[in-house]
Order: C-alpha cells, then sequence, then structure tokens
C-alpha cells in the first residue's frame, strides 16, 4: 500500500455564532508526512478538532483544499470510544474491518495487540474505559488505513491508564508504520507521542516543533524535551487573555457573589 | 432458609399475594354478605373452571382470540414498520399523512364499532381492524422514536468507514432502535389483547370477550370471573414471553446495560 503525504492548504472556516460569523480556522496550510506521528497541540476551543475533521473528511471547509498523495483511506478515533453497544468487541472491530475483507485471523491479531484476548465477546459496557478506547483504536487499524486521525483519544481516562495507552500506540505505530494525525491540548502527550507537533492558536498555526525519533520510550525529563517543553509554553504564555467576566472574578469583583453555604432567600436565582 | 428466601422471593412473593386474595374472597363469600349470584366462592369458580377444561368449550374460546391477535398485530408491526421506518427516513413524507395518523390515534377504536359491524358484519375483519388501530400507535411512534433517536455520534462512524446510506440503515440505525422497537412491539401487543375482548364484547359470536358478555347475559357470574382471571393470565403469560424474547434479542438489556 502506497502511504502518501497529505498537503493541507490554505484552509479556512467559520461558525456563526449568535449571528456573527466565527473565524474557527484562519488560512491553515499544513504537510502530514507518512509513518509519523503529527500532533496539533492547542487550547480547548483553538479549532484543533474543526481542523481534524476537516482533514477526515467529516466537515466542509469553506476555503482551501486538501490534497491527498496516494493511498488515502482513512480513520477516525473519536474521544469518546463510539463502540456499537450491540456488538462484541470482536464485531465492533470488524464493523470497519468488513468493509476490506478483513479475515478472521486479522481480527484476533488486533485484539491481542490492543490486549484484549479473551474479552472477543464482551460488550463494551462490560469493559473500562481504557478497554473501550482501546477496542476503538482496534476498530481503526482494522482497517487498514494510511492514516488515523485521533481526537484526544485519551483526554477521558486518568493518568496511569492513559500512559499505558500513550505507550502502547507508539508501540503500535512503530511496529505498523501507520501514520497518525494525533489531537491534544497535553503538552505532555504532544512531546510524548509526537514527530512533529504543530501548535494552533485562534485558528491560525504559530509554530511547529520537530522532534527527532528515538527508539526508546521518550523520557520527559530529559533536558532537550524540557527545552521543547519551555518553548511551547513560551508561546501560549503571552495570548493568555481574559473575556470580561473572567476579569471581573480575577479581580475579586464579588459583589453579586456570595460564600458557599449561603443562607440567604433565593440567593440561587441571583448568582 | 435467608439464602432461599432471596433465591426463590420473587416467586413466593406474589404467590403468597395471590392465596391471601383467595382467602379474604373466600372469607367474604363464607359470611354471607353477598348473594352466589353477585360473588361466587373460588370453590365455585374452580369447580366451573374444571368443567369448560373438561367440555373444550374454553380452549375454542382462547384460541380464537388469540388467533385473532397475532393477526391483527402482525399486520399492525407491517403497517407501523413501513409507515415508521418512511417517516425518520424521509421526514418530508409525513406531512401527507401525520394530521391523519394523529386523528386516529385519538379516536378509541371501540368508537369505530359500529361503523365496523356496518360494513364488515360481526365477522373477523372487524376484529382485526380494531386490533391493527389499538397495537399500531404504540408500535409506530417507538420506531420513530428509535430511528430518529439514533445517536448522530455512531452514524458518523459508518461515515469514517464509508458505510453506504442502506448499510447505516441495517448496520447502525435498525440496531440501535431495536430496543424502542421491541418495548413498542411489547406495549402493542398489550393494547391488541385489550381491544380484542373490547371488541369480542361488542361484536362477535365466539371468543374469550363474547364468552364473558354470554355468561352475563346468562347469569353465570363464576364464568365471567374465570373469563377475567384467563384474560388476565394469558396477557401476562405473552408480554412475559415477549420479556424473554426482547431479552435473547437484544443479549440481555439490563446485562449490556443497553436500552
Amino acid at each position: 500500500m502506497a502511504i502518501g503525504e497529505i498537503h493541507v492548504k490554505n484552509i479556512s472556516k467559520s461558525f456563526p455564532v449568535n449571528g456573527k460569523n466565527t473565524t474557527v480556522l484562519d488560512d491553515i496550510s499544513l504537510e502530514l508526512h507518512p509513518k509519523e506521528i503529527t500532533v496539533i497541540l492547542g487550547k480547548s476551543g483553538c479549532g484543533k478538532t474543526t481542523l481534524l475533521r476537516i482533514i477526515g473528511g467529516l466537515e466542509k471547509a469553506d476555503a482551501g483544499q486538501i490534497e491527498y498523495e496516494g493511498d488515502s483511506r482513512m480513520a477516525f478515533v473519536f474521544q469518546e470510544p463510539r463502540l456499537m453497544p450491540w456488538l462484541s468487541v470482536y464485531d465492533n472491530i470488524k464493523f470497519s474491518g468488513k468493509k476490506i475483507g478483513i479475515t478472521d485471523n486479522e481480527i484476533r491479531n488486533l485484539i491481542n495487540i490492543v490486549g484484549l484476548r479473551g474479552f472477543d465477546n464482551s460488550y463494551p459496557n462490560q469493559l473500562s474505559g481504557g478497554m473501550q478506547h482501546r477496542v476503538s483504536i482496534a476498530r481503526a487499524m482494522a482497517y487498514k488505513p494510511s492514516f488515523i486521525m485521533m481526537d484526544e483519544p485519551f483526554a477521558a481516562l486518568d493518568y496511569f491508564t492513559r500512559e499505558q495507552m500513550q505507550n502502547e500506540l507508539r508501540e503500535m505505530q512503530h511496529k505498523q508504520h501507520m501514520s497518525i494525525l494525533f489531537v491534544t491540548h497535553s503538552i505532555d502527550e504532544a512531546l510524548l507521542l509526537g514527530n512533529n507537533i504543530v501548535l494552533i492558536e485562534n485558528g491560525r498555526i504559530k509554530k511547529s516543533f520537530n522532534i527527532p525519533e528515538s527508539d526508546s520510550v521518550r523520557d520527559l525529563m530529559n533536558p532537550s524535551m524540557i527545552a521543547i517543553k519551555q518553548q511551547i509554553l513560551e508561546q501560549f504564555k503571552n495570548t493568555i487573555t481574559f473575556s470580561k467576566e473572567e476579569k471581573n472574578v480575577k479581580e475579586n469583583n464579588f459583589d453579586n457573589a456570595c460564600s458557599e453555604p449561603c443562607r440567604k432567600p433565593f440567593c440561587w436565582l441571583r448568582k | 432458609m435467608n439464602s432461599f428466601w432471596n433465591k426463590y422471593k420473587k416467586y413466593i412473593a406474589p404467590v403468597i399475594t395471590i392465596l391471601i386474595i383467595i382467602f379474604a374472597w373466600s372469607a367474604v363469600c363464607a359470611s354471607g354478605t353477598f348473594s352466589e349470584y353477585v360473588l361466587p366462592s373460588p370453590g365455585k369458580v374452580w369447580n366451573t373452571f374444571l368443567k369448560l377444561l373438561e367440555s373444550g368449550d374454553i380452549w375454542e374460546d382462547i384460541i380464537i382470540s388469540l388467533i385473532r391477535v397475532l393477526k391483527g398485530f402482525t399486520i399492525a408491526f407491517i403497517l407501523a414498520f413501513f409507515l415508521g421506518t418512511l417517516t425518520s427516513l424521509l421526514p418530508n413524507s409525513r406531512i401527507w399523512y401525520e394530521p391523519l395518523v394523529q386523528f386516529f390515534r385519538n379516536v378509541p377504536p371501540l368508537s369505530l364499532i359500529p361503523l365496523l359491524i356496518l360494513w364488515y358484519g360481526i365477522g373477523e375483519t372487524s376484529k382485526i381492524i380494531i386490533i391493527v388501530l389499538a397495537s399500531f400507535f404504540p408500535i409506530y411512534l417507538n420506531i420513530v422514536k428509535g430511528i430518529l433517536g439514533c445517536d448522530e455520534k455512531l452514524l458518523e462512524v459508518g461515515d469514517v468507514y464509508d458505510y453506504s446510506a442502506k448499510e447505516k440503515l441495517f448496520g447502525i440505525i435498525l440496531p440501535y432502535a431495536a430496543a424502542d422497537i421491541l418495548v413498542g412491539m411489547r406495549i402493542g401487543l398489550g393494547y391488541s389483547w385489550r381491544a380484542i375482548i373490547g371488541a369480542e364484547m361488542v361484536a362477535a359470536a365466539s371468543g374469550l370477550g363474547h364468552m364473558i358478555l354470554f355468561a352475563q347475559q346468562m347469569s353465570r357470574t363464576d364464568k365471567v370471573i374465570i373469563g377475567i382471571i384467563l384474560i388476565g393470565t394469558i396477557g401476562y403469560l405473552s408480554d412475559k414471553l415477549f420479556g424473554m424474547i426482547i431479552k435473547v434479542v437484544l443479549k440481555g438489556v439490563g446485562e449490556n446495560g443497553w436500552q
């Protein structure tokens, strides 16, 4: 399977909010290289999920274009596992795989890769959150995609499960030579996973970082990693702005608010 | 003892309740407050029941009523499934028939009996129409609810993996709606059972409803009570059976928490 690059050219997108057009993405251009993990990093509401959905074909851009080189079969791992509740683990993985004629052995192999051996016949609600995410990743892999789009897939997981999943994902990516586009708001996660890190702010690309590949598990305490983290933080530092309401709170403007527990009648109405 | 009770309490408790009711019923009869005609004793009802079983007439009435329910319910399901799917998948189509559907939803099927007798006599057709009208709406409304309520996020998964509209309908929308569809069918079955008894009491020469009305005219209160108990029991058993089917089809709603 020829895996090609994806060229994202001058993508813009705006949504109507309260009658006004709010620009979410503003002239974004990006190159996604094969067999690499590209991480889109940004604060909540910066437009990173919209960009991912546009590249993944789930939404249309207002302007710009995306060129897919070679095979452009794409799979998506969403923020929530989005498993079919009426299907077992095996059938959930087959859900995407049957479109490309996946074999029984391949499904069993994927179940092993994501560490769910013995859970073939379990239903989603019988699995923990982490296990459900693994099924959703296996479902994406069963589609044998050239690119996997991942939208904060580990955001809802606890620290330990997240770390384990991140390591497993890196391992899988090495073994299967997958290309991944990963969206996150966690700098640590970006540093652990990414070959390229793209910072997005207010719908624009702020800066990109390239992290040299090493075979071992990345150590965030490594001086070079700390240096990159500092640079990333530096980028965000100057742009933390507050809205009017947030400023009120910051300046201790608590005239109308009262502390808990409050016994004033109808206080909850005034809040 | 405690574990025995915990294990079997869901069977034992209702039996105890029923025994208490029978005991109270016997006590009232024995006190002589009511005449035999108004309230026959449990013993008399039981003896009459055995006689009815022996003669075999009762089986005939039960089977006739059941067949009517089965026919009417099947037709109602097919109609509701077709119209419900159409309404859900082609929302624009509903402007043509939605007011009519809502109109008939508010018309009690039994009120149509005079017309139906005029048009179709007291034959099978009028009773099956009553059942169809009674059970159509809960099935239809649940199918529409189930299909329209399909999780957009799951449909998006279908988009990602290149599912066609037809594949999404059979692979995502209908399985998702299965719980609602089956619940609608279960309610519809209950409604059709109630409707047939009413219809048989007004316009029939056979069936359990007719048996009850005929017994009343013959002043056989014991037979009326037997009729009522049979209707309740058959309704309960058919609902239980349906519940079991739902459990098998949905692979244990309670167990996988999906409903």
